[in-house]
């Protein structure tokens, strides 16, 4: 259990730099801001120190004392630095309280504390988590939680079937805690992941509501909590989860123009999973197509994840075969065999449409249809819709290269992909939707 | 005193929406909540069916002999008699190469410690023998640990 108390420092780290280096500190005290500083601020923070734990590990393997000391140096630089700020104006929160607010305001954290009650039954019954859990990020975490050489073997060649080449935010992370608090209690892996959840859901919750308005975020937040294969994730100790939060952040940080930390979690992405580099560079390039001034300060929030992602595959773990690198190999024969097609084809309709769904797209065309969508909100829906189309169209593609027996890749791994992107698709619904507010009708009472 | 009639107070403004926001909202709040509980029933029967299914927590008991005796910073060689590509051979390594990390643990017999794990008993002397391996320990449960020859 103390193992996942040093989620804490983190935590903290990531909340205060999201306090002194964005505008968010001035949407407080509103309720959506506190949520959002604290979704995007967890996941900065969780990023922050795994990236830190890394490189020195890598630079000095027997030293836990340095990452450590260095990591509350920094929170108590940036305890001191927003302490010393002048106050900003508070905005005042004069939002017009539609009148479902406070059931969907109890409604969010009962479907949450729900959800935690489940997922504890499966804490218990697989602590270590699912297959790819205990034979891939929780045995890296092992090797570069050791206080020696040994950390290198967290990407040794040795573990060619486990992809060496997988870059290593969980696991540094867990890693983290386990060598603060010298045992490898499973308790860190499980609260890691639990965290990301929650972070996505604060995230979701608080950023929609602060893009369009209270009672849309606090929907959004339920949606989330009620999707039943992204909760399956969470236990499954997967990096699928904390990538999501990654991609959802990014999305709503550069829709409510905040591009320095959209770029941190992008960035942060790429050092999460491969599929993360991919979104890093669909982002950037929807970036430079939609918010062009912005583009600058992306890079550079993106810069410090994005090279260390860049700088491991390249440099560190260099020479282990990747995934695309294999499918490189038998490209022709597969993009031409159209049986291929209208296999992943039938696979993305039958996860997509799966009966754990269903539920969900009734409530989206519910709240679609009484809403109905606003033009003027367009520009954010089309960003939103094209990153993730985007990044579903170059799923599909991949499957269809995939070096892999291709029916045991889809049944393995789409489910995880979907859970990845499902935050964004209904982020590109709620971007458009008119507020409820939006239809008040304020008339006098005569007396 | 004479009292002064302060003037009355305009009366608040009363806010009002169509009946088909409230309705929308509502509808699509209680079918989230449903996507809740069909996540109960289906991590229900999850945990019903697959209560560590590869069990992983068994192994930390099963090998916590090899544990204790070779040391953390070793790279271990890994014998057993279960066929290469299958489920219970990718289990069964994945787990004890879990375990026993940051120990490294190599699909050859190549190596000063060896580690022996087995689904069946056997004549595991002489399997070492045939590997150029001496039997260290049996620590029970199909869990060995063999030396290289000429390995002190």
């Amino acid at each position: 259990m103390i193992a996942a108390l040093w989620l804490l420092p983190a935590l903290a780290l990531g909340c205060l730099m999201v306090l002194c280096f964005s505008g968010l500190r001035e949407r407080l005290p509103k309720p959506e801001a506190a949520l959002l500083l604290f979704g995007a601020g967890s996941a900065t923070g969780i990023g922050a120190a795994s990236c830190l734990f890394f490189v020195c590990r890598l630079l000095l393997p027997g030293s836990v004392l340095l990452p450590l000391l260095l990591e509350l140096a920094a929170v108590a630089a940036l305890g001191v630095l927003y302490v010393r700020r002048p106050r900003a104006t508070r905005a005042s929160d004069s939002t017009l309280a539609f009148p479902l607010n406070l059931a969907l305001a109890l409604a969010l954290p009962a479907a949450v504390l729900a959800a935690t009650c489940i997922m504890a039954g499966t804490w218990e019954a697989n602590p270590h988590g699912d297959w790819d859990a205990w034979s891939i990020w929780n045995l890296r975490a092992r090797y570069l939680a050791a206080n020696s050489d040994a950390a290198r073997r967290a990407w040794s060649p040795d573990l060619v079937s486990t992809h060496p080449e997988y870059p290593l935010l969980t696991s540094a992370f867990v890693a983290r805690c386990w060598a603060y608090c010298g045992s490898d209690d499973p308790a860190a892996p499980i609260a890691v992941s639990y965290v990301f959840l929650l972070a996505l859901v604060s995230a979701g919750a608080g950023g929609v509501g602060l893009l369009r308005s209270r009672p849309l975020g606090l929907l959004f937040g339920l949606l989330l909590a009620g999707t039943p294969v992204l909760l399956h994730a969470v236990p499954a100790q997967y990096a699928d989860v904390p990538l999501a939060c990654y991609f959802l952040a990014a999305l709503l940080l550069a829709l409510l123009e905040e591009p320095l930390f959209a770029g941190v979690c992008a960035g942060l992405a790429a050092w999460t999973k491969d599929e993360g580099s991919l979104f890093l560079l669909v982002f950037v390039a929807a970036s430079a197509v939609w918010r062009l001034r912005a583009l600058p300060r992306v890079l550079l929030g993106a810069a410090p994840g994005a090279v260390l992602a860049l700088s491991f595959k390249l440099l560190i773990a260099a020479g282990t075969p990747s995934l695309a690198g294999r499918a490189a190999g038998t490209l022709a024969p597969k993009l031409l065999a159209a049986s291929r097609y209208v296999q992943v084809l039938k696979a993305f309709a039958a996860s997509l449409l799966d009966t754990s769904f269903l539920l969900l797209y009734l409530a989206l065309a519910v709240v679609a249809a009484s809403l109905r969508f606003d033009q003027e909100r367009r520009r954010d829906a089309v960003l939103a819709v094209s990153v993730g189309g985007v990044m579903l169209a170059a799923y599909f593609s991949f499957y269809i290269v995939t070096p892999y027996d291709l029916a045991w890749h889809l049944a393995t791994s789409l489910n995880r992909l979907i859970v990845q992107l499902w935050p964004l698709l209904l982020l590109a619904v709620f971007a458009a939707l008119r507020t409820p507010e939006s239809y008040a009708v304020v008339t006098r009472k005569r007396k | 005193m004479a009292r002064t009639k302060l003037p009355a107070r305009p009366a608040p403004p009363r806010t009002s929406y169509p009946a088909r926001v409230y309705a929308g909202l509502a509808l699509a709040a209680a079918l989230a909540l449903g996507g809740s509980a069909s996540f109960f029933e289906s991590e229900s029967l999850y945990q019903r069916q697959y209560r560590d299914p590869y069990l992983i927590a068994q192994q930390f008991p099963r090998l916590e002999g090899v544990r204790t005796a070779v040391p953390e910073s070793a790279v271990m060689g890994y014998l057993t008699d279960t066929s290469p590509g299958s489920t219970v051979f990718e289990a069964m390594y994945g787990s004890a190469r879990y375990v026993l990390a940051p120990r490294l643990v190599r699909l050859d017999t190549n190596a000063a410690w060896v580690l022996g794990n087995f689904t069946r008993p056997a004549d595991f002397a002489a399997l070492a023998r045939r590997n150029g391996l001496r039997l260290e320990r049996d620590f029970g449960n199909g869990v060995l640990l063999f030396r290289k020859e000429g390995t002190r």
